[in-house]
C-alpha cells in the first residue's frame, strides 16, 4: 500500500513562504510545471513531482478591483515565468491603474499572522 | 485506499482522494484517460467532482456527486452502471478522501477553504468573473456597453413577467453609473440576491403519453467538466461549454441555428457573451456584439433569458432549475406576454463554480421530435 509522505506538499509550500521562496513543483513527464502543491501529478502517477524555487517574475494574466465600504483593494492572477499561474494582490499599486500584460515580481508580506505572496508591478 | 489513519499536517482532503485514484489505476491498468466518468463525495469538499478533476486534470463527460451519507458510494456504484448501461460513460472513477482527523473536522461550506486564494480576500462568484470579463475584454475588445446591454435586455423581459420583483426601465448608464462591486462589474452587471426554489418531473415519453398536449422532450443533453477554482481555469476568456453543447446538439440530431428561445445562465453580464460564442450561436469573441442592439431583447430574432433571468428576474444561488422551467413553458405556449412566437425548440444551459463545469440541454415540442 502506497505511504503517505511525512510532509505535505502544501506544508512545504508554505514553509517556503515563511523563508521567502516561492516554491512550485514540475512534472518531469509532461514537462510541465505544476500548481498548486500536490502529492499526485496529473499524469495520475504517485509522487514523480520535483520541487522548484521560481525566480518571481510574471506578468498579470487579469485582475479586478474590489470596492467594499471603506476601502479598495485589488486581486491578480499572475502567469509566472516558468509556466504555472497563481492568484495574489499587488498592494502598492494605485487604482485603475493595472493592466493584462503588465510585468510583476513576487515579494511576501504578512497577512494574518501569515507569510503570503505578494507582487509589484515593474516600472 | 490511501493515509489511513492519518496523512501529513496540511493535507487536504483531495491529497487523500487523488493517492487512492492513483492506486486504482495502478492496479487496474487503465490509463488515466480512459475515464470518462467521475463520481465522488465527501463531507469536506462542496464540489468534490469538480475538485477532483482539476487535482488529476481530468475532464469526463458525465458526472455525479451523489451526497446521501456515508453509502453514497454504493448508491453512486448504482448510478455508474446505470450510466455505462445508457451509454452515457464507458469507464467511471468513483472516489473518496478525509482529512477529518488532521484536519480537525472541517465541514464544508459554500465558502470552502481555499489556501491559495483566502489570503487575498478573493470575493468569491463576482470577483471570478469579473477576472474573466477583464481578460474577454482584452482578448476581443469586448466592452463595457456590451456588457451593460445584456442587463438591460434582461430587464426588458422581467418588464414582461408578472413574477419579476423590479420592472422598472433600465438603461445602459444605469448600469454604467451604479455602485462598483468588482471591476468591470457594478451591482447591475451582477444577478439578484434572491431566496427562490423549483423543481421538475421528468419521465419516460411512453410514460407521459396521456400528457401529450403539455409534455416537453428532451432531445439532447450534454455536460462538461473543466476545473474548480477560476485559478486553475486554463483560459478565463473560453469555456467548456463547446464541449457541453456539442454533445447536447450531437444528440439531438440540431444545430444552434434550430433553437427558437435560448436561456442562457446570467449570473453576471459576461457570462451570455461567452456563452453565445462559446455554444456557437455567434464567433469566438463576436458574442457582445452578437447580443448588441436588441437582439436578444423582446423582439429581436435571438429571444434569450425571456424570464428576465438573474439579472433582473430573480438568483437564489443556484439558477439552472429555472433554465428548465422557462424553457417548458415557453415550449409549451403559457408565457403571455414574453411568449416567444412559434417556439419549438428550446435551449437551456448553465455553468457551475467558476466556469467549472458546463450543462446543456436542448428541449423541443412533440413536433420537433
Amino acid at each position: 500500500m502506497y505511504q503517505a509522505p511525512a510532509v505535505s506538499a502544501r506544508r512545504y509550500f508554505l514553509d517556503g513562504l515563511a523563508q521567502g521562496e516561492l516554491r512550485y513543483q514540475f512534472d518531469p513527464v509532461s514537462g510541465k510545471a505544476v500548481f498548486f502543491p500536490r502529492e499526485v501529478a496529473p499524469s495520475g502517477r504517485l509522487g514523480g513531482l520535483e520541487w522548484r524555487v521560481s525566480k518571481g517574475r510574471g506578468v498579470i494574466y487579469s485582475f479586478t478591483e474590489v470596492f467594499r465600504r471603506d476601502e479598495m483593494y485589488n486581486v491578480v492572477l499572475v502567469d509566472l515565468d516558468e509556466g504555472f499561474r497563481v492568484m495574489s494582490t499587488i498592494p502598492g499599486a494605485q487604482p485603475r491603474s493595472l493592466r493584462i500584460g503588465q510585468a510583476v515580481q513576487a515579494g511576501f508580506d504578512v497577512c494574518a499572522g501569515e507569510q503570503r505572496l505578494v507582487f509589484e508591478v515593474l516600472s | 485506499m490511501s493515509g489511513l489513519p492519518a496523512l501529513a499536517p496540511d493535507s487536504s482532503p483531495l491529497d487523500a482522494m487523488a493517492m487512492a485514484c492513483a492506486e486504482a489505476l495502478a492496479d487496474c491498468h487503465l490509463g488515466k484517460d480512459d475515464i470518462d466518468g467521475v463520481f465522488a463525495a465527501g463531507l469536506q469538499l462542496f464540489m468534490p467532482t469538480l475538485s477532483l478533476c482539476e487535482y488529476l486534470d481530468l475532464h469526463p463527460r458525465y458526472t455525479d456527486s451523489t451526497q446521501i451519507g456515508g453509502g453514497a458510494f454504493l448508491a453512486q456504484l448504482n448510478h455508474a452502471q446505470a450510466a455505462i448501461a445508457a451509454g452515457l460513460c464507458e469507464v467511471a472513477l468513483v472516489a473518496y478522501g478525509s482529512t477529518q482527523r488532521s484536519a480537525a473536522k472541517q465541514f464544508s461550506s459554500h465558502s470552502e477553504t481555499n489556501p491559495y486564494e483566502d489570503p487575498y480576500r478573493f470575493p468569491g462568484p463576482a470577483g471570478g468573473y469579473a477576472l474573466m470579463a477583464h481578460r474577454h475584454m482584452h482578448e476581443f475588445g469586448t466592452t463595457r456597453v456590451q456588457m451593460a446591454e445584456v442587463a438591460v435586455s434582461a430587464r426588458k423581459w422581467a418588464q414582461l413577467n408578472p413574477l419579476a420583483p423590479d420592472r422598472s426601465a433600465l438603461t445602459i448608464d444605469d448600469v454604467l453609473d451604479a455602485r462598483p462591486v468588482c471591476s468591470p462589474f457594478t451591482v447591475r452587471d451582477c444577478c439578484l440576491v434572491t431566496d427562490g426554489g423549483g423543481a421538475v418531473i421528468v419521465a419516460s415519453a411512453k410514460r407521459a403519453r396521456q400528457y401529450k398536449d403539455r409534455a416537453v422532450y428532451i432531445l439532447g443533453a450534454g455536460e462538461a467538466v473543466s476545473h474548480r477554482s477560476v485559478s486553475q481555469m486554463p483560459d478565463l476568456a473560453t469555456t467548456v461549454a463547446r464541449e457541453s453543447a456539442m454533445r447536447a446538439f450531437s444528440q439531438s440530431g440540431l444545430r444552434p441555428g434550430d433553437v427558437d428561445v435560448a436561456q442562457l445562465y446570467d449570473a453576471f453580464t459576461i457570462m451570455p457573451i461567452m456563452f453565445a460564442e462559446d455554444l456557437g450561436f455567434c464567433g469566438k469573441g463576436e458574442g457582445g456584439a452578437f447580443l448588441a442592439g436588441g437582439r436578444s431583447a423582446p423582439g429581436g430574432d435571438f429571444p434569450m433569458n425571456t424570464s428576465g433571468g438573474g439579472l433582473s428576474f430573480g438568483h437564489p444561488g443556484m439558477f439552472g432549475i429555472y433554465t428548465i422551467i422557462e424553457s417548458v413553458q415557453q415550449l409549451r405556449g403559457e408565457c403571455g406576454a414574453r411568449q416567444v412566437e412559434n417556439a419549438h425548440v428550446g435551449l437551456a444551459h448553465a455553468p457551475g463554480g467558476y466556469m467549472s463545469s458546463q450543462s446543456t440541454v436542448i428541449f423541443g415540442t412533440a413536433s420537433a421530435l
